[in-house]
């Protein structure tokens, strides 16, 4: 299946711009006004061409002040937009979020739900909305996306059919390949092979990230397959991933938090060696050049490794410490569901091992109930 | 359990809070704050101690660690349930906060810091107050609630002081602050600081007047005063929540002056505030309820304006709130307010439908509070009753069909239980003083019926507890199921059905470790298994005991801080006492905190396990070297050098327990047993003086104790250890450079109260001779004992002197016996290790000399002597001449016992032994042959046995196993010494033929019987030495085989050996 997808993606080509040609939406409704425009009425066409005009206006959100554009055409690394009557490209990586003019308002607000890990408001919104009513194709496009990522993120939730999630996303992505969600998409699909234990594919997943022409996309597709080969038991692999990640040039915000989540890593691949006080001094230099309001999912895998070092060390109840940083700061354990059912496993056993029972019951409890589709949750021993 | 004082500071604590910044590295602040949220205040303590040495740890931080770890260990206390635990946690917060304050003066934490050592003096006045609640101390609570007043008026001296300096910091301030700016925002912190010490301080003087009888002139008096503090805080601070918290305060003290009027002026003025936010909604419903109680007194009869004002406020409740504590407690009000109104009602006109109307109210609500779990169920209950609901009828059997019917009914039949159970308690005390014949007839036919009752009721109990669990759904709450399992196990113990008691305890416990009830459970479980234990008189315990371990290690480890968990931890170190396992005993003893009450008990035990151990360990040693059988592998000098230790550890674990219990103050028995134990180890280690003064304490000594008839000491048999241990100690130290003419007058002394104390009697003086026999060995222990030669013989010397004193003129039989047995004693302890000691023959002589007056004066002086007893001193005696090896003149006492009586065994066994003895010397080798086969015919019959005969006769017998093990030992011994005795010169086949006869007959010993640790290295040794005199490799018994409980409790039949 991963080589079908692979086999599909076509490299680096270009999309073929759709430049001259109105998009569905505007074209039915451009049509309808000139014919009105036809029988002479001027004011209404003035103000109807006006209003028009705001109806299909899409925005891309950046950082700062949103672009009202309109969108041509879509493509793994860029948009091609008109903007203010010129045609120019924004980069994938710099984009935030896409709202396309006239779309639903169920896509809009299950995307800001998506955006909350609210994603069974979302599933509901998305099957709320009326497929008659999209006409323009990108919206089309954006719609099935979401219709096939919110079961994948739900089944690594709470819960949900993994293998059809899966194959969902993929058949969305061999459709749809010159889609903007392109990296999103293979990062997601990555997590849900990790989420089932598959290593090889995740790192193959996540290897189609490494394709992005920019340089923190690489950077993140390395350390997302460090991760991959870590889980997997290949210390040595991920430990040399990691540091390829860290030894890198990068310095832009974006690069030097995967340099962080590279040396956290790393961490934990030296505890997992048995060099678990050469870890702990990584981790603890993370956590104290770091801050922990601006950086909270880091900060979250970083206690997870310091409780990973602890444990390696066998200081339970040091080990249990960082952990319950994960699970009782609200920041932290918002910020990465991963890593919040990661602690909550380790909890789970280290309050049966420093004898309080009930405690364990409840951090397994949650851990069940919270991320039933985590691979945490699924974890033997 | 949180006291008043900490439930006002938290709400004031709300208001004080700002939010949190954050900041580059660790966010200790937030994760301390987010663990005391949760409650996880044992984290959060270990947590700060992680701090401490932590480089992510913030400077800030770690500078007030010594404050966080007192204001949670304050927290932590306010959980626990355990009144001594919960001091303990108090202990230390104080120490951590003190140490806080006097170590890191200017920091701004110090104000706060102060605060709660005022909270915490405050909370240990209410430990005190709730102390003084508990039935078992009534005798003590006007003591203890005198100690609680001091502590409250600590604790407002604290907030007093606060005050002041509060005060003046806001006087420092400038008069006009902008708003907006950070003075601005210090000014008001310190403004509501003031105001938290203000209100504080007031709530405690309210604390403290409670601590008087209602009618007391001092509680009228702090209440006035309290409410005159209240009132100050209301006028200024009005606008503040604080202040209308003043009011409503202000409002209950007036209620509990009997101000009714007043208070609910105040209460009703706080109930028209109309805020309805969430903090006022609280206030409102705190107000209402006194309100309501001033409302409802019989003085005031305002029912219909309760009502109105209850029902109006419970109809605004929302839903989340039906059952929480204050509004269950609330609708509890207004079901009283409708049934006093119905009554009232009554009273005027029977005819009026408004008590029809009012009654149904109050079942209603009553029946709505019974509904939940709250302190108020039992109440509501039978306020339903009065009013016309359920009423509990032992006759009358429902049939329930839900869990909740079950468990109701089941609960009815319980309240019945315990009922009963208060006339068992009190009616049989007015049995006993009643004079009225006809009265107390009926009072025993009280105590009958309520005997009875308890029976069918507690049978009632245990079987709708059982439906209920049938009946228990899927949607029932675990909590509820849980209890209904604890509640049946309990009846199953009280109705002494232990098994069923344990396993239904057990689940709960293991398979709910985080309910309520498991703690209990595992408690119950455990001491059902004990009660199994105690009741199985079987050799065969292992399941219970197994199983009372199991319970006990389970209780220990998952709550060790509890007292039921260090409650276990003396059961396992009972059980691995008896087991023989006083290491582990030992592991054990150091999971009870020192500060735990369990722990001086602990010490005791486990003390005197240790000083067990090394007296028997200390004997096998001993009895190895004067029998030259040391097994391989074992070093005397290093042993000996171990007993030493194990020796000191007895000590050094006995008086930390002593230390321990004399700080407590009063002496019980607990603490005097512990003593006499100590003594016991200083008298039989040679410290003599120290036993002394440990005997004559004044506060715990036992000897003090006895003479002065103390309570403590009154358990049977007390004064005669007492007595022996004191007259053991005098003895051992006449001695001494400090010894004197005293010395021998005190213990003279305690030999009279001795003989008065035991020997009143004919059972008495049996009693006096055990007695006197057991002073014989201490005095001989003390000899081994003696770390060096000179000691040695100064105890001897002073021994005796006192011996020869004593039993000059002495007509007593006990006495010169004692005496003899003294002398016998001593000379085997001078003889250990060196058989021809000059000095040993000395004492074995002056006690054969006493022997001998005891025979030739017995029938004629002022005792008369039974032939047993005669018997016995005759062998006395000739043991006595033996160890001077007047071989002659034993085997005649010997044999004129055996002509006698020919089967006493012990007597065969001298004999035999005594011709083993006799047969080593030169020449006399033929009397191996006696000793193996016996002497001394009559009419064609051996009188001396030999060890042969005495193994025939012996190993059907399993009470005789050690005489059967001991002949067969000795015949395999004889045969090698015999052969040994050939030399080298000639006999070879002979010789030959003697080690292969004592070979197999070791060997079929062997295979054939399980040895026990006693007797294993003595044949091991044996074997050896028969198989270095054969030439053969000297391997020892091959490696012992597990041997079956049968194998080990009876012997089988032996097999035949060649010299048999």
């Amino acid at each position: 299946m991963v080589h079908m997808f692979m086999g599909s993606l076509p490299g680096k080509t270009r999309t073929k711009t759709l430049a001259g040609r109105l998009p569905d939406g505007l074209s039915g409704i451009s049509r309808r006004v000139f014919s009105w425009g036809a029988v002479g009425c001027g004011l209404l066409l003035l103000t109807s061409t006006s209003w028009l005009s705001a109806q299909v206006q899409d925005q891309v959100f950046e950082s700062g002040t949103p672009t009202r554009c309109s969108i041509l055409s879509v493509g793994r690394d860029s948009l091609r937009v008109s903007d203010k009557g010129q045609q120019r490209e924004i980069p994938v990586n710099t984009i935030r979020k896409v709202v396309f003019g006239n779309e639903p308002n169920e896509l809009k607000t299950a995307r800001d739900r998506i955006r909350d890990g609210r994603y069974e408001d979302a599933l509901a919104l998305l099957k709320k909305l009326d497929p008659a009513s999209v006409k323009r194709d990108l919206v089309k496009r954006d719609v099935a996306y979401l219709k096939a990522l919110v079961p994948a993120r739900l089944a690594m939730s709470t819960s949900g059919d993994k293998k059809r999630a899966h194959d969902a996303l993929l058949g969305f992505i061999k459709s749809n390949p010159q889609t903007h969600h392109y990296y999103e998409a293979a990062q997601v699909l990555g997590d849900l092979s990790m989420s089932q234990e598959n290593y090889t594919d995740a790192a193959r997943y996540y290897a189609a990230i490494a394709n992005a022409p920019w340089e923190d996309y690489q950077m993140r597709a390395l350390v997302l397959q460090a991760r991959a080969q870590l889980a997997q038991g290949s210390f040595d692999a991920a430990l040399a991933s990691f540091e390829k990640v860290g030894s890198s040039d990068g310095n832009t915000p974006v690069a030097l938090d995967q340099k962080l989540e590279a040396a956290i890593g790393k961490a934990v691949c030296l505890a997992e060696k048995g060099q678990a006080e050469e870890g702990l001094q990584i981790v603890q230099k993370v956590i104290s050049e770091n801050d922990y309001g601006q950086k909270p999912a880091v900060f979250a895998r970083a206690y997870n490794a310091l409780g990973r070092c602890h444990l390696a060390s066998k200081q339970p109840k040091e080990a249990l410490l960082a952990f319950l940083h994960v699970h009782l700061l609200p920041k932290l354990r918002s910020a990465d569901a991963d890593a919040h059912a990661e602690a909550l496993y380790h909890l789970g056993k280290l309050w049966a091992q420093v004898n309080q029972p009930d405690r364990a019951v409840k951090a397994t409890s949650l851990l069940k109930s919270r991320y039933a589709g985590s691979v945490w949750a699924s974890k033997k021993g | 359990m949180e006291t008043r004082v900490v439930k006002t500071k938290c709400w004031l604590v709300v208001l004080l809070c700002g939010a949190s910044v954050s900041q580059a590295g660790e966010p200790a602040r937030e994760f301390l704050d987010q663990l005391v949220d949760t409650q996880l205040y044992d984290v959060a303590l270990d947590y700060l101690e992680q701090l401490q040495d932590s480089p992510l740890a913030p400077v800030r931080m770690k500078e007030i660690i010594p404050y966080e770890q007192g204001r949670i260990l304050i927290k932590l206390s306010g959980l626990q349930r355990d009144f001594d635990m919960r001091e303990r946690q108090l202990n230390r917060a104080q120490q951590s906060l003190q140490q806080f304050i006097d170590t890191r003066k200017g920091n701004p934490k110090v104000a706060a810091a102060e605060s709660e050592l005022g909270t915490l003096l405050e909370q240990r006045g209410t430990l005190q107050v709730l102390r003084a609640e508990r039935p078992g101390n009534a005798q003590e609570k006007q003591k203890l609630l005198a100690s609680a007043r001091e502590r409250f008026g600590e604790a407002r001296g604290v907030f007093e002081k606060i005050q002041g300096q509060l005060r003046q910091k806001l006087k420092n301030y400038p008069a006009v602050i902008p708003t907006g700016t950070p003075e601005h925002q210090l000014r008001e912190e310190t403004r509501l600081q003031y105001l938290q010490t203000l209100l504080v301080a007031a709530v405690i003087q309210e604390e403290m007047a409670d601590t008087y009888d209602e009618k007391a002139p001092e509680r009228s008096k702090l209440l006035s005063e309290a409410s005159s503090e209240y009132d100050s805080i209301y006028k200024n601070y009005r606008r503040f929540v604080a202040g209308l918290y003043a009011r409503l305060y202000q409002g209950r003290v007036q209620k509990k002056l009997g101000k009714f009027p007043d208070a609910i002026s105040y209460l009703v003025e706080i109930l028209e505030n109309e805020d309805n936010s969430d903090a006022f909604r609280s206030l409102k419903n705190k107000a209402l309820l006194e309100a309501m109680d001033c409302w409802l007194d019989p003085s005031e009869e305002k029912y219909a304006e309760a009502i109105r004002q209850a029902t109006a406020w419970i109809d605004s409740s929302r839903q989340n709130e039906i059952y929480l504590e204050d509004w269950l407690q609330l609708r509890f009000a207004l079901a009283r307010a409708h049934g006093s109104y119905s009554e009232y009602l009554e009273k005027k006109d029977p005819a009026d439908p408004q008590i029809r109307i009012s009654r149904d109210e109050a079942k209603k609500q009553a029946r709505v509070v019974a509904r939940f779990s709250s302190a108020l169920k039992d109440d509501a209950q039978r306020l339903e009753a009065r009013y016309g609901g359920r009423k509990y009828d032992p006759n009358k059997k429902p049939d329930p069909k839900t869990f909740a019917e079950a468990a109701d009914a089941a609960k009815q039949a319980t309240e019945m239980m315990r009922t009963q159970q208060l006339v068992l308690q009190t009616v049989p005390d007015q049995i006993e003083v009643e004079t009225d014949a006809k009265r107390k007839e009926e009072l025993v036919k009280q105590v009958e019926n309520a005997n009875k009752t308890i029976g069918l009721a507690r049978e009632d109990a245990i079987r709708f507890f059982n439906r209920a669990l049938e009946l228990a759904e899927s949607g029932t709450p675990p909590e509820e199921v849980n209890q209904a399992r604890y509640v049946l196990s309990y009846l199953h113990f009280e109705k002494e059905d232990y098994y069923e008691a344990a396993v239904l305890g057990e689940m709960v416990a293991r398979r709910f470790p985080g309910s309520s009830a498991a703690r209990h459970c595992a408690n119950l479980a455990m001491w059902s298994y004990r009660q199994l234990y105690d009741l199985n008189t079987t050799e065969d315990r292992d399941f219970e005991r197994g199983r009372v371990m199991g319970a006990a290690r389970y209780l220990s480890d998952h709550w060790a801080d509890s007292s039921e968990g260090q409650g276990a931890v003396s059961q396992l170190i009972e059980f691995s006492i008896r087991d023989g396992r006083v290491s582990q005993a030992r592991e054990y003893l150091a999971k009870i905190p020192e500060d735990s009450q369990a722990r001086g008990p602990a010490e005791l035990k486990t003390g005197r396990a240790i000083w067990y151990q090394f007296l028997r360990e200390n004997q096998q040693l001993s009895r190895w070297q004067r029998e030259g059988v040391v097994p391989a592998g074992i070093d005397p000098a290093a042993r000996k050098q171990e007993l030493t230790g194990l020796r000191d550890q007895a000590q050094q674990v006995l008086s930390a327990g002593i230390q321990r219990m004399r700080g407590k103050g009063s002496v019980d028995g607990v603490l005097a047993t512990a003593a006499l134990s100590l003594a016991q180890v200083y008298s039989q280690t040679g410290q003599s003086v120290a036993a002394l003064k440990l005997l004559e304490d004044e506060q715990i000594g036992p000897l003090t104790l006895v003479r002065a008839k103390h309570a403590a000491v009154a358990t049977k048999g007390f004064a005669a250890e007492t007595y022996k241990s004191a007259l053991s100690s005098y003895i051992g130290s006449l001695g001494s450079a400090t010894s004197s003419q005293d010395a021998i007058g005190k213990a003279k002394q305690v030999m009279e109260d001795l003989n008065a104390t035991v020997g009143a009697t004919a059972d008495g003086q049996t009693q006096l001779m055990s007695h006197y026999a057991t002073l014989a060995k201490d005095l001989k222990q003390q000899i081994e004992l003696a770390d060096s030669a000179a000691k040695r013989q100064q105890l001897t010397e002073g021994f005796e002197t006192f011996l020869q004193q004593v039993s000059q003129g002495a007509t007593e039989l006990n006495v010169l016996h004692w005496v003899a047995d003294t002398f016998t004693k001593m000379g085997e302890a001078l003889e250990a290790g060196n058989a021809r000691s000059k000095n040993a023959s000395r004492y074995f002589t002056l006690a054969i000399g006493t022997y001998e007056r005891i025979l030739t004066d017995g029938g004629q002086k002022d005792f008369e002597l039974t032939p047993a007893v005669r018997d016995s001193f005759a062998l006395q005696l000739a043991k006595c001449y033996r160890r001077v090896r007047k071989f002659t003149a034993c085997m005649g006492q010997l044999e004129s016992i055996l002509k006698e009586r020919n089967s006493l065994v012990n007597v065969q066994l001298e004999a035999a032994r005594t011709y083993q003895l006799w047969a080593r010397f030169p020449r006399k080798e033929s009397l191996y042959l006696r000793a193996l086969t016996g002497g001394r015919p009559v009419r064609g019959k051996n009188t001396v046995w030999g060890f042969q005969r005495i193994s025939k006769v012996t190993y059907r017998h399993p009470n005789l196993r050690d005489a059967f093990l001991e002949s067969r030992y000795r015949m395999s011994e004889c045969l090698y010494e015999w052969a040994v005795a050939l030399g080298k010169q000639d006999k070879q086949e002979l010789k030959k033929k003697r080690l292969t006869s004592a070979n197999k007959a070791l060997l079929a010993t062997v295979e054939s019987f399980a040895l026990d640790e006693t007797w294993r290295p003595q044949y091991d040794g044996l074997l050896r030495k028969i198989q270095r005199a054969s030439g053969k490799p000297v391997v020892g018994l091959p490696k012992q085989r597990q041997k079956t409980r049968q194998a080990q409790a009876r012997p089988r039949q032996p097999v035949q050996t060649a010299s048999q």
